[in-house]
């Protein structure tokens, strides 16, 4: 399969939400006159993505195509480099499958930018990511960094799904780099 | 259901140096298209910025075609970031209408797009389409051909108008 694509997804968020919940501890003692607990939505949302992004990590780490592909939307469309668009879960999870089949991935994630409107957010990074071979893990057979968009749809019941998602290399094939700074 | 709207918006494409004429002469006599949203929630976008958008991408091909750097980065946010295949990310207006003068000055694009997918919300937007790219390097080399899919986020600017605030896009083959 050589050199196939990859996706991308959010860590930094994770980060950021632990600050959140942190802060949002440690601020509640000194209160004088308690006020009503307000429920921060950005906050909240926050936390519901950060939550997808670890499960898309765990998924992808672990080869698991069914729980990456229950983090798609029904209709999502997902465009990975040299490869056509795959529409819909069952597409995506396909594809995946045959991705994780020979190869263990390792994939890092971070989150750059985050704009939420209405029910979506629109929120883009950059990945790292390293193949491996199943039968020898210590033979890496492809390594690669680059950068994500993703567009995020909010469910009903407040969790977050990916409704699409497009990526590509920072570099040309083969020619592995380095993981940008933050911010540049 | 997605197909139907693709097929919507291809012939919306077709249309669009018309709709670019009318937007600009006459914005709101223009026709009235359906939203293309499939989101019932999603805010229901004005004609102005259907209209808007769609000569926003044709003003992109016509830069691209005429190898306008200038005219390219105007149709980026300032803020934007352009994010190129084998290349990292390019951010701010500047970064990208000096990075574009630099590639203007070796080859000549031909680009093709295609636009198959809008959705609005609030002051962004995210569009979705197909690219077919011709390169010819001005040193003789053969031109290339490329094709593949692209995603902006578009944002509606205080005048009104809508600008490239994030742009990826990604060969197909």
């Amino acid at each position: 399969m050589g050199c196939r694509e990859i996706l991308r997804m959010n860590p930094a968020t994770i980060v950021i939400c632990s600050v959140l919940v942190l802060a949002a501890g440690c601020a509640a003692p000194p209160a004088e006159e308690a006020p009503a607990p307000e429920v921060d939505p950005v906050a909240e949302n926050e936390a519901a993505l950060s939550e997808l992004a670890a499960k898309y990590l765990q998924a992808l780490n672990r080869g698991d195509a069914d729980g990456l592909a229950v983090l798609y939307t029904e209709d999502a469309v997902r465009m990975q480099s040299n490869s056509t668009p795959k529409v819909g879960r069952d597409a995506i999870r396909l594809f995946a499958a045959a991705d994780f089949a020979n190869l263990n991935w390792d994939m890092q994630l971070r989150v750059d930018e985050t704009e939420y409107s209405g029910d979506l957010a629109f929120v883009l990074g950059t990945y790292a990511l390293s193949l491996t071979s199943k039968e020898d893990p210590s033979v890496v057979v492809h390594q690669e960094v680059g950068k994500w968009m993703d567009l995020m749809r909010r469910q009903e019941d407040g969790s977050w799904l990916i409704a699409r998602e497009i990526s590509n290399r920072d570099h040309p094939l083969g020619q592995m780099p380095e993981m940008p700074e933050e911010g540049s | 259901m997605m197909r139907s709207t693709n097929q919507k918006l291809e012939r919306l494409f077709a249309g669009v140096t018309v709709l670019l004429l009318l937007a600009v002469l006459a914005a709101a006599c223009a026709p009235v298209e359906e939203g293309v949203s499939e989101d019932p929630d999603a805010v229901e976008p004005s004609i102005g910025d259907e209209n808007a958008l769609n000569a926003l991408i044709a003003g992109y091909m016509v830069a691209v075609n005429s190898s306008d750097a200038d005219g390219m980065a105007a149709l980026y946010a300032a803020d934007a970031v352009r994010m190129a295949p084998d290349a990292l990310p390019i951010r701010g207006r500047e970064s990208i209408r000096r990075n574009l003068e630099q590639t203007f000055e070796t080859a000549e694009l031909n680009v093709q797009l295609q636009v198959k997918e809008t959705e609005f919300s609030g002051e962004l937007a995210y569009v979705r389409g197909t690219f077919l790219l011709t390169t010819s390097p001005k040193d003789g080399s053969p031109p290339t051909e490329s094709e593949g899919n692209w995603m902006r986020f578009m944002r509606r600017e205080p005048d009104g108008s809508w600008l490239v605030a994030y742009s990826l896009w990604n060969p197909q083959s």
